[in-house]
Formats: structure tokens, sequence, C-alpha cells
């Protein structure tokens, strides 16, 4: 086991897709302990075939179509009428497009490309520091899948056997409690250092509004279908792409048959991508539980740490040092069958397992040395990784925080799942 | 990891042919994923209005979601999509790079063929039927072979062979976003 996870390492470094390093990981495992091959194409394919999983190229669909058929510009006009004209507007309108964006998207990355994109444009053009602009844009991003529907979530759910609308409901708050402290962060900063830049243009908040209703209620539509009992989360990713495809090009006419082309071929491409990893993390996930790790694991920290707060608390910090150096989606599908498992079976709460998970992992989207989200933020900003990581350094905190008071109050997650299911 | 680079090349010249022969792989998974959305959301339709679902369309999308994964995973290959953890390659000097490039095409082409042949043994052993089709689930393991082989000759064509590939969205004259590879968070 110890060997087969050094492979993986060494494989990773010398430049082998993750994926197919996860795979060869798997493979020397099978090759020493003379198990037989056949179950590496079969929980390969058993995992591709897995219809929870089924939601994930929707939701990234959903995103491209809102992006072409104009539905993101109108979210962030939308935010901008609400909250654009205190100071330093357009950083808060900034997260709050991001909190709405996030309620139809289910990635960090589909996040800070699309309202990211926009955002930073307004803030150069109104002159804001361009640490400040790019610090709040890629940490943003990481609300991405906190608040509902998430990728990530779909994937711990699905290996868990955790309720993925439960599991949604759970990120709910924690996800707007960091919204709003990555904007009280922006605010302080933007006192200290960023009041020369020129303020928000008007706008009035009942056009705004009017104008962008039916992008606004993709959230709602989403949302809504599947905790009303309408549709499995797979279907609602579904309904939402049809929905976005109805809105961008038959309300707002401005979807053309050429962004739907190649919105659906970049997702088949982007999707493909990502699901060769969950698809290898699968006969990697048999190994562990063949080896009884999760058992061992779980009994070796129920005795290490008797308290249940210092035990999750040591757990926290494990996945925060796994997700600086691992991809989100392949450090949840290695780690739940062993951490996760052990922590519901110590007697957490499995949708406050997995929306601690997910969100600790996702902090690594925006944590050196790898961190998806300061590559795109690089990427779209124009500023070398270094510039990134030293501008996101202030907007760990909220993050930091945010984390801390879900882990120590535990009902910031579990309570709204609960309430809405107990009826 | 690394999101790729928007290349700058020119697309080489080509006709519908070429397109259709570089872009195989993800032009069958664009059918195939718009094929598994068709048939959910009349599903949905079905049941939530006429209260009618049909038996096999949830099936039958595990089946396909099997074949447009691996392939639209040959198409993330093609455009450099897959994502890679280049932290410690990119500082190397050139000559180490070189080295590693064999040694990880060999790590690769090592995983394919186990993939391959025993995804090919596995689907060939397999009488085990869908529940909801006319088929067995031979058909959706054997998407795990056609990966492997798919995978190893776009390998040889684009390391061996240098060829460049003439992608579609470069082709019709569209932005170059979905190259943008390694999106997936």
């Amino acid at each position: 086991m110890t060997l087969s996870v050094i492979f993986l390492v060494v494989a990773m470094l010398v430049g082998v897709p993750v994926a197919l390093a996860i795979a060869l990981s798997a493979l020397g495992y099978f090759l020493l302990t003379g198990a037989n091959l056949l179950v590496l194409p079969q929980q390969f394919i058993g995992q591709l075939s897995n219809m929870p999983l089924v939601a994930i190229p929707f939701f990234i669909l959903a995103g491209e179509l809102m992006n072409c058929g104009g539905v993101t510009r109108r979210i962030f006009a939308f935010a901008l009428a609400c909250v654009g004209r205190v100071p330093g507007g357009l950083g808060h309108t900034n997260v709050v497009a991001g909190m709405i964006f996030a309620g139809m998207s289910g990635s960090a990355v589909a996040d800070l490309a699309s309202v990211g994109k926009i955002g930073l444009r307004a803030m150069r053009e109104s002159r804001y520091q361009d640490n400040l602009s790019v610090g709040v844009i890629v940490s943003t991003s990481t609300i991405g899948p906190i608040i509902p529907p998430s990728i990530n979530m779909v994937i711990f759910g699905s290996i868990a056997n955790v309720p993925i609308g439960l599991l949604f409901l759970g990120g709910v708050v924690p996800g707007i409690l960091t919204g709003l402290l990555l904007m009280a962060m922006f605010a302080l900063l933007f006192k200290r250092g960023g009041s020369q830049a020129a303020p928000a243009p008007k706008v009035a908040f009942w056009r705004a509004l009017r104008d962008g209703i039916w992008s606004l209620l993709t959230p709602v539509v989403l949302l809504g279908a599947m905790f009303f009992g309408v549709a499995t989360p797979t279907e609602a990713a579904i309904i939402a792409t049809v929905y976005t495809l109805i809105v961008g090009g038959l309300v707002y006419r401005e979807l053309t048959w050429k962004n739907i082309f190649e919105s659906v071929m970049s997702t088949v491409i982007l999707s493909g991508a990502i699901m060769l990893i969950i698809g290898f993390a699968a006969p990697l996930g048999y190994v562990i539980s063949r080896e009884q790790v999760a058992a061992d694991f779980g009994a070796f920290l129920i005795a290490s740490f008797q308290h249940p707060v210092a035990l999750m608390a040591a757990s926290t910090v494990l996945l925060l040092i796994v997700g600086t150096f691992m991809e989100v989606a392949a450090a949840i599908i290695l780690l739940t069958p062993v951490l996760g498992v052990a922590l519901i079976g110590a007697g957490f709460d499995p949708v406050y397992v997995g929306v601690v998970m997910v969100y600790a992992l996702g902090i690594g989207l925006v944590t050196p040395p790898v961190g998806m989200c300061l590559y795109v933020g690089s990427q779209i900003s124009g500023m070398t990784l270094e510039r990134v990581v030293q501008a996101i350094l202030p907007f760990l905190l909220p993050l930091a925080i945010t984390l801390a008071l879900i882990i120590f109050f535990p009902p910031l997650i579990t309570w709204l799942p609960h309430a809405l299911y107990a009826n | 990891m690394s999101v790729s680079p928007v290349s700058s090349e020119v697309a080489p010249p080509g006709g519908l042919g070429r397109v259709l022969f570089d872009n195989a792989e993800e032009l069958v998974g664009f059918v195939l994923l718009s094929a598994i959305g068709i048939m959910m959301m009349a599903q949905v339709v079905l049941r939530t209005l006429f209260g009618a679902p049909l038996s096999w369309p949830e099936e039958l999308s595990q089946f396909l979601f099997a074949w447009c994964s691996t392939l639209g995973a040959v198409g993330a290959y093609k455009r450099r999509g897959l994502v890679i953890l280049d932290l410690v390659t990119r500082r190397l000097p050139g000559g180490w790079q070189a080295a590693l490039q064999y040694l990880c095409a060999l790590l690769i082409a090592a995983v394919l063929v186990v993939v391959g042949w025993k995804g090919y043994q596995l689907a060939a052993r397999t009488s085990f039927s869908a529940a909801t089709l006319p088929v067995t689930w031979a058909w959706a393991y054997a998407a795990a072979p056609a990966f492997a082989v798919l995978m190893l000759l776009r390998m040889i064509q684009m390391q061996g062979l240098k060829y460049r590939y003439l992608f579609v969205e470069r082709w019709l004259g569209l932005s170059q976003s979905a190259e943008g590879g390694g999106a997936t968070q």
C-alpha cells in the first residue's frame, strides 16, 4: 500500500497525467499482490457508468451556456445594482454575483472564468488596485463548489452513500458565510489602500432586476426541481441546461448555434478530463477498501483523538495539507473511503463530514503549489503565479475563519438540511 | 498542474475529412452527451407531466456516459487538456525534460496496454444482461479497451509522428475556449 502511494506521487511528479498516475498506482498494487487485473477495467467502467456522476457534464454545460447566453452578464449587472454603490462596490458586486452564480454552477473554475473575468475587467476599468481585484475574484471562486450545486459534493455523496440533496443544502449557510466574510475582508483592504478607485457606475435596481429576472430564476429552477423531489440531481442538472438554452436562445436571443456547439464540445472535453480521474480513482479506492485502510485509520484516529473536536480538527489539518498539493476531485475520491468513512463511523453526521471535506479541500484550489484557481487567475489576469499568490493571501483568512466556524458549530451545516427534511 | 495555454499556432489547412478524422472521438462524444441530455429530459417530462416514465433511459444513459467520458478524455489528451502536475518538470533543464517525457510515455503506454488487454477480456467474458436493455454489460465494458487503443494510437500520432491536429472548434472559426484544458474544478 505504501509502495503504491510512493508510486502515485513519483508518477505524478515526472509528468504522467494525474488520472493515469492513479491508474498506475492501482496497477502496481494489483501486480504486487497478485490480484485479478480484471478488476481494473471493471471498477473503471463501473465508476464511469455511475448515474449520479452524469450530473457533472451537465453542470459544466449549464455554466458554459450561461456565459454565452448573456445570463452571467445579467447576474453581474443585478449584483452591481444591489451593492455597487458602497465604497469598493465592484469588489462586493463580484462576491454577490459569484454567490448567485455558484447557485447554478458546480465548480470554482467555472465561477472564476465567468463572473471573475467580468468582475476583473470592471475593476480594472474603474482603476481598482490589481492585487485587490485579483485577490477577490480568485477567492470568491471557492464559493462555487460550496453553494449548491457542487460537483465535489456529487462525488463525495456517490462514494460515501450520502444523499446529494442533503449535502447540497448543507453547503448553503457555509457558502453565504464565506461570501459575507470575503466582503468584510475586501472592505477592510479597500479602506486601507484602494480608495483612489472610481465609484461604480450607477445601475437602477428595478431595471437590473427586470432585465435579469430570467437569469436569476436559474438557481431557483435548478434547486427547486431537486429539493421538491421532482428530479434527481442529475435530472436537475439537465433541467438547468435546458432552461439556460431556452433563456439564452429564445428569451435573450444571444445564444447562437455556434455557441451551443462550442459549449457542448468543450463540455465533452472538460468532463472527459475530469471523469478520467474519477474513473481511475475507482480501482485505487477498491485497493484502499480491500486493505481495510479505512477501518485501521478510523481506529487509529479515534484512539489518538479522544475528543470529537480534536479529531475533527486533526482531520481538517490533514485535508488542508492534501488539498494544497492534490487535485480536489482526486483527493475527494481517495480520502472519502478512508477519512470520510472513518469520521462517519466515529459518529459524525455524514452531511457535516461531507461539507467540511469539500470545504477544506476546496481551499486547496487557491493555495500553492497546486491550486487550479491560481492558474486560472493568472491566465485571466496576465499576472505571474507568484503575484496571484500574493494577492490571494489576505483573502485566505476569511476562508480559514469560515472553516473554523463550520467545524466548531456543526449546526451551521446541518441545521438547514435537517430542518427542511424533517418536515 | 497546468491549465494548458491557448496555443497561438496557426491552424493547419485541411478539409472536412481531416476534421472528422482528427476530432473523431470528441464528435462521437458530442453525439452521446446530447443523446443523454435529450433522453433524460424526455424522461423527466414523461414522468412528471404524464406519469408514464420509460424503463430504459437511465440505464442507456449509464452505458453512453461510460463511452462519452472515455472518448472525451481522448479529446482532452489531444488538446493537452489532461490534468498534469508540471511543478517539477517545468523547472528542469531541457535534456531532463526530454528524458522524462520518454519515461512518461512508457508508463502511460504500460497502463493503457493493461487496461486495453484486461478490458477486452472483461468485455469478452461478461454475459451479465442489462436490466432494461436487450444487451449485456459487455457493451459498457468495451469502452475500456476502446479507450486504451484510441489513446495509444493518438499518442503515437501526436508524440511519435508529431502530427498536428486540426481541431473542429478552430476549423469552424470559433473562439478557442474549448482548448483551455483542466478546467474541472
